[in-house]
Formats: C-alpha cells, structure tokens, sequence
C-alpha cells in the first residue's frame, strides 16, 4: 500500500499551498496603497508621530526580514500581534472563529440535508413534471445573491413575524446563540443547497446508465436498493467535490453575510484588518482561512478514494 | 444524518423558545453603527471609541449639550490674568474604579502619559502648550502655559483629555479603569460591549441605569429593524431616510440636534483650473446646495457658507455669497476660459455613504454647467493617503466634525499646515489666525473667526454644503437622552421609564 | 428519454432576450441612466417610469438596462478567463506529469484557497473599485476551479480504452488533447462557465454591496440592490426590480449551460 507515502505528500503539499497564499497575502498587501500608521492616527497626525509610530509597528523594516520574521513566528505558532488591536493575532482569530465555523458548518448541513431527497426524488421522476420544478426551483436558488435572502430573511422572521434577531450575536444572559445563527446560516445554505441539488441529480443520472447498475438490476436487486446502494454512493463524490469547491466560497461570503448580520466572525475581523492595514491580522485571517479549505479538499481526496473503487489514492 | 437533523431541529427549537427571554430592569441596549477601536481615549482617533468610553473616563472639564464649559473632575479652575496659569480643584471624594481616591497626582500623570511621545497619543500637539504640571495638594492641578492658549479649557473637555489613572495605563486597550459613573464588564469585538454601574461614582444619584450595553450594528437596514422590534433600546445614528418613519411609531420618538459638523467639497487650489478663483466661484454657483440636504439628507442639515457649522458661537451666516445660479457658473466659466467646460475628478471616500451619494449629486449639477466630473471612489485608507496627506486630487467630498474651538477648526488653512489639504494660500488669512489664537477676548474672537470665514467664502476655497443634523431613534420609555457638541454618548442621566 | 430540451429552449431564450435587450435598449429607453429628477424619487411603476425611481429621482428600467450590460461583461469577462486560463493550466498539469504539474496544482489549490473576497478587496484597493477589478478578481478566482475540471477530465479519459488505443497507435498527447480529452471534458467545462456566469453575476452584486464593484454613477443590478437597502421600508420598488432582472439572467445563464451539457452529452441522447 502506497497509503503513508501518499499522505506524506498531500501532507507536504498542503504546507507548501499554504505557504504560497501566505506569501502572496503578504506581498499583495503590501501592494495595496495605505498606511498603518495614518489610518490609527488619523487626520491630526504629525509626520514625527507618524514616523514613531511606523518603527513602534516594525513598518519601517524591509518587506523581506519582515516576511522572514513572520515566517519565523508562524513556526513557534506565533502570528504576531494586530497593529489595531494591540494583542496576539491567534487570540483574536481564536475569538471569532466558533461563530464562522459554527455559521459555515450548520450552512452545510442544512444544505446537504435539504438537497439529498430532493435530488434523489427529481432523479427518480427524471423527464416529469416534478424533475422540471426541482431543476427550475434549485436554478432559482442559485440566482439569488446570498445577502439578498439575507436582507429578505430579515425582513420575514425579523421585522414581520418578529420570531428571530434580525442580526447581532447572543448578549450575556440573553438565551441562546443558535437564534442569532439560523438565519445567516440559511442565507448562506441556499445556493449551495441549490448547486448539490443540481449536481447530485445530474450525477445520480449518470451513475444509472452506467454498465454496473445496469449489472446490479440484471442480477434482480430491487429498484430502491440499486438507488440508495450505488447511485447515491457514486454521486456523492461530485458532491464532495462541489463541497470542496465551496468551502472557500462559504468562507468567503461569510464576510459578506457577517457583515449583514452584524456576527462577530473571522470575515468581519478579515475586513476590519483590510481597512485599517492592520497586515499581520490580515495575514493571520488569510492564512488560517487558507489553511481550513486546503485541509477540507484533502480530507474531500480522501474521502474520494473511500467513496470510487476505481480511483485508487496513488492516482491522485 | 437522520440524527444530527433532530438535533438540529430540535435545539432550532430551544434557541426560538429562549430568544424570547427579556432581560432585566435598568439595562439599556444601544445600537451602534461601529465598534470601538479599543477603549484607550489616549491611542485613537476613532469616533466610535470616544462615544462608548466618556461614560468610563472623566474630564476636567465637561460640555453642555449648548456648548457651554462647565465642571467635571474640576469642581472649579481659577485661570490667571495673563492667561498663561489655570488652576483646578477637584471634587471632594472622586473615586477610582479601583476603590481608591483619585489624587491630583493622577491628573498630573494622565497628561504627562498625553504628552509622552511614546504614547503616540494622535493630538498630543493640542497639550504641546503645557510647559509644567504642580500638584500643590492633593486636590489642586495647577498646569503652566507656554503662551496664551484661548482653546486651550475647551480642549480639556475632549474625550482625548480624558483622565486615565495609572493602574489602568498597562491594559487601558481592553481594561479600562476610570473614574466614569460605569465600569467596564465585557467587551466582545465586533458584537457587543457591556457597562455596568459604579456605586462611588462622584455625583450622587447618577447614573440610573444598572447596565448599558453597545451592540454593533453596521447595517443602517438591519438598525432600524432592531430598533423598530426592540432588539435595541436607542439607535445612536438613525439613517435620514428612517426619521420619519420613527417619528410615526408610536413606540418609538427622536431626539435630534444640529451636528458641530460640515460635509464640504474640498477643491485642490494649486490644480489647474481650480487655481483659478472664477473657476471655484463657478463650481460654487453652480451646486445646489438644498437639492444635497433634501436629496442625499431628507432635510436633515442646513446649508452653509463657509468652514463653521451653524451651532457654533462663531459662526457667520455666509450663505448668500453663492446662490444656485447656473447661468452666472457658465458666465464665470468663460471668463475663466473654460467656455467648453472642463473634467474635474470628484474623489469620494469609501464606506462613506453619504458622501459618496453626496459627489452623486453634484457630478450631476456639474454636468448641467458644462463640467464633465469623473467620479472616484477611493477606500478610505487610500484616500488618507492620497487626498489628505499627498494631496493628489483634484476635488473630494468629505467632512469635518468635532471641535468646539474655532480655532482647529480653522487653522488647516494656513499655508504651511500639514492639514492644509486644499492647498489654500494667503498670507492675510495666515496672520489673522495667529492673532485669533492668541486673543482671549470673546468678542474680539468672535469678530476675528467671522472674519476669517468670510476668506474663506470669498476665495471660495472649498464648496461648504451643509452641516447635518445628528438623530438618534430610542423606545418611547427611554429618557433623559441628549445630544452634545462633541461626538459622545454620556448616559449618565438617561433611565428607562417602566 | 427522448424528452425536449427544455433547459436549453428556456435558458436560450432568456440569454438571448437580455442580450437584445443591453444591446439594443439605449435605442428605445428614454431617460438617461444617471440623471435624475430629485422631485420625483422613489416613486412606483407609473407610465413614465414604468419600473418607478430610486433615491435620486433617476429611472430604475434605464438603469436596470445599464445594468445589463455591465452584468454581461463581467460575466462573460471573468469567465472568458478563468476558462482560457483554467484549461490551460489544468491540462498542463494533467498531461505533465512530475513536478510541473505538481507545481501547479499547488498553485491552482492556493488561490482556491485564498478567500475571493479579499483577492477583489486587495485588487480594488490597489487598482481602485471599478468593473475593469472585478472581472480581473473573479477570473482569478475561477481559473483553479476549471483548472480543476480540466484535470479531472484528463484523469479520467486518460484511463480509457480509446484513449490508451490510440496512445498505443501512436498518437501525440497535443492530438489525444484534441481529439480525446477536449470533447470529453467540454460539456463538464461549460456546464461549470455556465454556473460561474451566473456567480459572477452574484459576486458582482455582493461586492458592489460592500462598495468594491461598480461605482457610481454606473448602474449595476449589485449596486441597484446595495442602494435600495437602505429604502427598503419606503419604497420595495428599488429593491424589486433590479433583484428581479438578476435572478432572471442569472437563471437564464444557468438552464443555458444545463441545456448544452444535455445537448453535448451524448450518454443522454
């Protein structure tokens, strides 16, 4: 068995995708026009206060120590500390993110959960009536822009039903988080419930003119069984894929939907460092969001080979 | 699957049952539209943070909601014929958070740490004036002046000279400890920030609220639903176009204020052809000012002549100088040379909404004169940069809050003033602001910052727009809200009526 | 299984339509997308506005007609790139084996990884928020996703008998490219332009709502929609409409891919 050889460069594979986006955070920010200093002190500030603060903040050292020195830190597990907020970077990524993983996981599972019967009852009835409404219905689901049915959401459970917050998070002694979550959480399972919807019926469909359920059928096994045993088996592979893909989206379009909900998560931290060039918070945020994708697409490699017989791991 | 969907369902369920839990009496919610920056008033420019942390910190000195001087810390001051000593006297029994009593020492050590380089305190230069602290005793600050400094009690008032003792100095980012009629509880960026009520404060039988919390809300849209189904008490910064809609619940009312502010069009005078002064004048004429407040504000402003709003003392009424008068913009176009017109870049600073929807409406304006205006939106960070410290635009909307001096309010036009973004130059203008700031004398003052406005008007440096009206949305049952002429939220007297 | 297909009839349609439409409305509308009438804002569908106006008074059919066109060019732009780029690159890395493809790959994986939003913040703010940014952040951002599609198909037609066949015959890897590869891979590559149009379109309108897309006075449906936030409680036209031509365009987009992958796939004729 290949098995530890090929962990072992995924493994590598993945330090070394995570170092690249770091590399390109780090230089592509430094790009960007704007200063540190002059956005903290604003428009009063004098040029020698803003010449001590730049060497207080380490601004005026060549991009290439400075990068090393990051590097350096990330190995001791040290991202170094926010310009803006004065304390540890992974602190402050440590506070935010039970909210973005908590909204981005409770998105998948309800869009996994919502688009596997549906999916399986449109690949059912291919060709009917009812195939035709799930395909236009998941069609509509996916043209809606997520902070549109965000703002529609509120308008409905909020500000006409009055059953939920219409954003902001749990105060102390104020009942759960959960209420503060679901409607985000719906916002951004729409579309990806609507994409699993289309690409798993799509695949299921494949799956059965393929010759082996063809053989699965001729040997007599019962119709439902052909359904659930093979076809859903192999259809969740582009499922996964499609899950993959869509972590980086999710993570992603939870700044949008934070910033709509008013949730204290890793995308609004991510925005907050971008307008106040608060660099080793960004890098931080860009760096652990990277890091969480790349490891979902490994374990989705993974899963790939558990899933499809026919693609062995040394393949990939 | 089957498992995790009756938990999900299951604990949707609680969440919906419990949401609906109220909390208890003396607590009030406000919603506002940023987080603080930290809650040190000594490293930060943030108007949010100075809004929250008045309620921690104290003063010296304190403001009226009418813009008058009066005692904070300071139970009085005695200010020196020459002008150059001002003495104050605590408050009997002022206590620090911490349990302790506040000492004249401490004042002393909290202006040194202002004037500490290392501190990097963002407007240190306004203290520059101090040349010595005594504490004679333990209840007198006596603070020797370098030269006549008129700004200089006002200046005391600032959320930036708040008092912060030394216990607080090595946490002051997230563990304030004050003197303030609230402790601080919890802070959770981005979400929410809690108060709590300090039994010691100074001024017996304040504050009345048991606990305050800020919650952010960035979302205008999602502000007012929150307001509108009690998810909040107040609303800090109700949107223009929400007034009225609040002023029609029954459940809800309005307090509202002229803000001690300016929204402007800032022109770059050393770019051609804004150098020339017709050309100014044209762009002047030719804006129609009422169109911005009504269309951009929904009438929530006044309109304005010069660099003053219309709640300060100093203020002069300038507005008839440019009356909207397109045909006179196209007249002094082409006396100017620019009978075909001519492309002006309008800079616009994002995420400022309003002042982006205000460069909206007079590109269009504008364009009714023959000026082909190029809109460019610039992130704020950049647009620091680029505008405001390397002057390398041509024109931009913005504005200017917060003083009650006159004084910094008009001394970025002075020709070697690092904030001189308009590039002004005029060596009269230069003197006059000299002789203000050494006058002590109100009306003698007054006069001198009139005078100084008129330049301004005449040169027609800037287009000055209007000054807006702050409002802020609350429950019916919350009183005791006011507005003041500097940017904070003092909820020291405000209760909820049950 | 001889069914129409109707996805590809719908979706066709409508694509077509709203291509007409952005190419022909300047001819037919008669108010000016950026000037407006203050007097009249935010007033409902009447005979001279027949979608009502916004904020300022300006006409919401003249700007949703705009809109369609800035819609069509940052979805044809972005995916016009990422789909040049991403097959490219994706083939490369599936027909090269070792380090190049390798290389790639970890390359391709570290932009999927690097959050979109921020990739069209930091380019909006070194490059300033204009369409132009958008359809360069949104075509990066899409170059791994079909660079990995190409891959796939690589992978997977490569293990075929025909494929193996003809290598076996003698074939160069440019001409089992060609022959074998591109047509196998095609209809899972359009089906995915398809869907990444239509994100596109959506994308566009997210960034626009935190102020990176198109700048005003320019009307796109994102920025329509970001504006109308704020008047949601006083006039739902503004928010209506623009809200409306996206959906409809971008199902459009989406029944015209599924459309096609049906037409081009021959296991389901």
């Amino acid at each position: 068995m290949h098995m530890r050889a090929y962990l072992l460069r995924k493994a590598v594979g993945m330090v070394v995708t995570v170092l690249l986006v770091s590399a390109i955070s780090f230089f592509v920010l430094q790009v960007v026009p704007g200063d540190p200093a002059q956005v903290i002190l604003g428009t009063e500030a004098s040029p020698e206060a803003l010449e001590d603060l730049r060497r207080q903040l380490g601004l005026d050292r060549p991009l290439g120590p400075r990068y090393w020195a990051w590097l350096k830190g990330l190995l001791r597990g040290d991202l170094g500390e926010s310009l803006r907020y004065q304390r540890p970077v992974l602190e402050l990524l440590g506070e935010r993110l039970p909210v973005t993983l908590v909204l981005t996981f409770a998105a998948v599972v309800l869009a996994m959960t919502a688009a596997l019967p549906v999916a399986l009852l449109a690949a059912r009835h291919a060709g009917t009536p009812v195939d035709l409404l799930v395909v236009l219905v998941s069609q509509l689901g996916l043209a809606l822009p997520p902070f549109w049915i965000g703002l529609l959401l509120i308008i409905l459970f909020s500000l006409k039903l009055g059953w939920l917050p219409p954003g902001g998070y749990a105060l102390p002694g104020d009942g759960t988080v959960l209420s503060y979550l679901v409607l985000p959480a719906l916002a951004l399972s729409i579309p990806l419930a609507a994409h699993l919807v289309w690409i798993l019926r799509q695949s299921i469909l494949e799956v059965i003119e393929r010759e082996f359920i063809r053989t699965a059928r001729a040997k007599g096994l019962p119709e439902n069984l052909v359904y659930y045993r093979h076809a859903l088996r192999n259809a969740l592979i582009p499922a996964m894929t499609v899950l993959g893909i869509h972590m980086g989206a999710l993570l992603g379009g939870s700044i949008i939907i934070e910033q709509i909900f008013s949730l204290p998560g890793l995308g609004r931290l991510i925005l907050f460092a971008v307008y106040n060039r608060d660099w080793p918070l960004l890098q931080g945020g860009v760096v652990f969001m990277a890091a969480a994708v790349v490891l979902v697409n490994f374990v989705t490699d993974l899963v790939y080979g558990l899933l499809d017989p026919r693609i062995s791991v040394s393949d990939t | 699957m089957g498992r995790l969907v009756r938990i999900l369902i299951v604990s949707l369920a609680v969440a919906l049952l419990l949401s609906g839990v109220g909390w208890g009496q003396g607590r009030l919610v406000v919603g506002v539209p940023a987080d603080v920056d930290g809650l040190d008033p000594h490293r930060t420019v943030a108007a949010a943070t100075f809004q929250v942390v008045c309620n921690i910190y104290d003063t010296l000195v304190e403001v009226t909601p009418d813009g008058r001087l009066v005692p904070g810390l300071a139970a009085s001051w005695e200010i020196s014929p020459d002008g150059l000593q001002y003495t104050f006297t605590l408050h009997q029994g002022i206590k620090v958070h911490t349990g302790r009593d506040l000492q004249a020492a401490d004042v002393a050590a909290s202006f040194q740490r202002i004037l500490n380089p290392a501190t990097n305190h963002p407007r240190a230069a306004d203290y520059r004036v101090i040349e010595a602290i005594e504490t004679p005793d333990a209840a007198t600050v006596i603070f020797h002046l370098r030269e006549k400094n008129p700004a200089f009690l006002s200046n005391l008032a600032m959320g930036w000279a708040a008092i912060v003792p030394p216990e607080a100095v090595a946490e002051a980012k997230f563990r304030p400890i004050g003197t303030g009629p609230f402790t601080f509880l919890d802070w959770v960026p981005d979400s929410h920030l809690v108060l709590r009520r300090f039994p010691d404060y100074f001024r017996p039988g304040e504050p009345l609220l048991d606990e305050v919390v800020f919650r952010v809300i960035p979302e205008p849209s999602v502000g007012i639903i929150s307001l509108k189904t009690g998810a909040v008490d107040v609303l800090s910064w109700l949107a223009p176009q929400d007034v009225a809609s609040v002023k029609a619940d029954p459940r809800l009312k309005v307090v509202e204020s002229p803000m001690n502010g300016i929204y402007l069009l800032a022109l770059n005078n050393a770019r051609p052809p804004l150098d020339d002064r017709r050309v100014r004048q044209a762009i002047n004429l030719a804006i129609d000012k009422q169109a911005i407040v009504d269309g951009v504000h929904w009438g929530q402003g006044q309109v304005i002549g010069s660099h003053m709003p219309p709640v300060s003392p100093f203020y002069a009424e300038l507005t008839d100088i440019y009356p909207y008068d397109p045909d006179k913009a196209r007249q002094l176009l082409a006396e100017a040379g620019c009978e075909e017109g001519f492309e002006l870049t309008i800079t616009l600073p994002q995420p400022y909404d309003f002042h982006i929807r205000n460069g909206e409406i007079i590109a269009q304006q504008l364009e009714r004169v023959g000026i082909r205006v190029r809109l460019e939106v610039m992130e704020w960070g950049n647009w620091l940069d680029r505008v405001y410290f390397g002057r390398d635009y041509q024109a931009a909307t913005i504005g200017h809050t917060g003083r009650l001096d006159p004084d910094p309010f008009l001394n970025r036009y002075t020709s070697d003033s690092r904030e001189n973004y308009m590039n002004y130059q005029n060596p009269d203008y230069d003197e006059l602001v000299k002789v203000g700031a050494a006058t002590l004398d109100m009306e003698e003052r007054v006069r001198i910052y009139r005078r100084l406005q008129e330049m301004l008007a005449e040169d027609a440096v800037a287009v000055y727009l209007m000054s807006p009206n702050l409002a802020v949305g609350m429950r019916a049952n919350v009183s005791g809200w006011q507005i003041y002429p500097i940017d904070i939220l003092n909820l020291r007297r405000v209760y909820k009526e049950e | 299984m001889r069914a129409r297909n109707y996805p590809l009839l719908i979706g066709g349609t409508i694509v077509l339509l709203v291509a007409l439409g952005a190419l022909l409305g300047g001819y037919l509308l008669s108010h000016h997308p950026a000037q407006g009438d203050l007097a009249a804002r935010l007033e409902g569908p009447s005979p001279a506005h027949p979608l009502g106006t916004d904020h300022f008074g300006r006409d919401i059919l003249s700007r949703i007609w705009q809109g369609s066109r800035i819609a069509l060019s940052v979805g044809g732009g972005s995916v016009a790139l990422g789909l040049v780029g991403g097959l490219a690159i994706g083939s490369i890395a599936g027909l090269g084996k070792g380090w190049v493809g390798e290389l790639l790959m970890r390359l391709m994986d570290a932009l999927l990884a690097f959050p979109g939003v921020l990739l069209a913040m930091a380019l909006a703010a070194a490059l300033g928020p204009r369409e132009s940014t958008v359809i360069i952040a949104l075509g990066l951002a899409n170059i791994p996703i079909f660079a990995r599609l190409a891959r796939a198909a690589v992978l997977v037609v490569e293990k075929e008998q025909f494929v193996l066949a003809a290598r076996v015959l003698g074939a160069g890897p440019l001409h089992i490219w060609w022959r074998h590869i591109l047509p196998n891979g095609l209809p899972s590559l359009l089906a995915q332009a398809s869907l990444s149009f239509a994100t596109a379109i959506i994308v566009e309108a997210g960034l626009s709502f935190l102020g990176l897309g198109t700048q005003p006075p320019l009307a796109s449906w994102g920025r329509m929609l970001s504006e109308a936030r704020d008047y949601m409680g006083i006039s739902p036209w503004m928010a209506l409409f623009p809200g409306l031509a996206l959906a409809i365009t971008v199902l459009g987009f989406n029944l015209l891919g599924e459309g096609i992958r049906r037409a081009l796939n021959p296991r389901r004729q």
